[in-house]
């Protein structure tokens, strides 16, 4: 297994040309995986019983626990934010978990992947503190006084560049690894450790992962908005 | 990064902080946004959304069980304070007819009693009214026995035997009326 990212062609648009990369490929799969979810349960919604068993079970749980999980860390009046915390959730969990399929490459073990998802995280900060704390979020950047603007905005940029680093280097770590078993175990091995491992690497630290990466940006959103009276 | 060696290279490196970088970045948070709409519109909305609306519907059917139970028990309430004052009432009938049918029973008795006075009172002076009609009567008979002797003495020729047999039957005829008034 490389560890590289593949390009398999470029697109251009308006003169700029992306890369069509295992990563771009990788997010298109766990779209398409996700999505086709959405859709069977969008079809399955209307005939949803007040008695959940079964799918429907399986699916009121997951928005169920969802919901609270939000409600418990971010509070009752950012819940509208929801939407966002569930993709992040579902698409970095499948993303994670997606490592036990042999030859896929988690679009999380690349840093463009968790750079962009951490920069949302970025700009809702500041949109939440600036919505529910105005000039007073603002002056706080030049607390304790204006000479410590750069040290704080360099602090904010740190918070969601930090948990970005943290999920890529923890998934591209687990890729690193199980290429490395795969290369160096022997052959009447290569059948169980990497299984072993797998489960360690993918899934476990898949949803460790997972939990750090969305719990750590709710609260700093919840964090920004928090006034100082709350 | 020279867009020209890329177009012909197969790999990038897993890292690195360039233009390349920020782009495909940029791709990444299309494709995220899109899933995110596109999540929101089909999984996510739907399912709160019958969440939220069996959750109320819980809750309204709580709120109705609430109202409900308060009602009965207020009408219990309301039964019971009326049991109450209907066995309040039905003692004060109670008191109030002994009471009148005690008042009844002493009137009565003392109307009776009023009643055999007058009735005892009429008796004796109806007694006495017969007495006196009796004396009355016997006058009357002395009379007539006497008058009936006038008679007999004036009609007959009467020797000194004769005027004797008369005066013992008058005597004896008194006697005999006295006896039996």
């Amino acid at each position: 297994m490389d560890i590289t990212i593949g390009v398999h062609g470029v697109i251009n648009i308006g003169g700029i040309q992306i890369l069509i990369t295992d990563t771009i490929v990788s997010t298109w799969i766990v779209m398409g995986i996700l999505i086709t979810f959405a859709i069977i349960v969008r079809i399955r919604v209307v005939k949803f019983n007040d008695i959940p068993t079964g799918f429907q079970n399986v699916v009121e749980a997951i928005v169920e626990v969802f919901e609270n999980y939000l409600r418990n860390t971010v509070g009752e009046k950012l819940m509208f934010l929801g939407n966002w915390f569930f993709t992040l959730f579902l698409f970095i969990l499948v993303s994670n978990i997606g490592g036990l399929i042999p030859g896929f490459r988690p679009p999380t073990a690349d840093w463009s992947m968790t750079v962009a998802l951490a920069l949302v995280t970025f700009v809702l900060i500041q949109a939440m503190g600036i919505r529910y704390r105005g000039i007073e979020y603002v002056i706080s950047f030049f607390k304790p006084f204006p000479l410590f603007l750069p040290v704080n905005l360099i602090g904010e940029l740190a918070r969601p560049i930090s948990i970005s680093f943290r999920l890529f280097g923890n998934m591209l770590a687990g890729l690193i690894m199980m290429s490395l078993i795969y290369v160096l175990a022997p052959v009447f091995a290569i059948f169980v450790l990497p299984a072993a491992l797998h489960v360690y690497f993918d899934l476990f630290a898949g949803l460790i992962q997972t939990y750090i990466f969305v719990t750590l940006s709710m609260s700093f959103v919840a964090d920004a908005a928090k006034l100082a009276e709350d | 990064m020279n867009m020209d060696l890329i177009s012909l290279t197969t790999s990038i490196p897993p890292f690195g902080i360039d233009f390349n970088t920020l782009i495909s970045a940029a791709a990444n948070l299309v494709n995220v946004g899109i899933l995110g709409a596109v999540l929101a519109f089909l999984l996510y909305r739907p399912v709160r959304n019958v969440l939220h609306k069996r959750t109320e519907r819980i809750k309204k059917q709580l709120q109705q069980a609430d109202d409900e139970m308060a009602r009965a028990v207020e009408l219990r309430k309301t039964y019971e304070q009326k049991m109450e004052d209907v066995e309040k009432e039905k003692e004060e009938i109670l008191t109030d007819a002994r009471k009148n049918a005690a008042e009844a029973g002493k009137r009565l008795i003392s109307e009776a009693k009023i009643e055999a006075d007058a009735a005892r009172e009429r008796a004796t002076a109806n007694i006495e009214m017969e007495w006196e009609r009796a004396e009355t009567q016997m006058r009357t008979a002395i009379i007539d026995v006497s008058s009936m002797m006038a008679q007999k003495f004036v009609s007959v020729s009467i020797d000194k035997e004769t005027q004797d047999n008369l005066f013992d039957d008058a005597v004896s005829n008194l006697e005999g009326m006295r006896w039996r008034d």
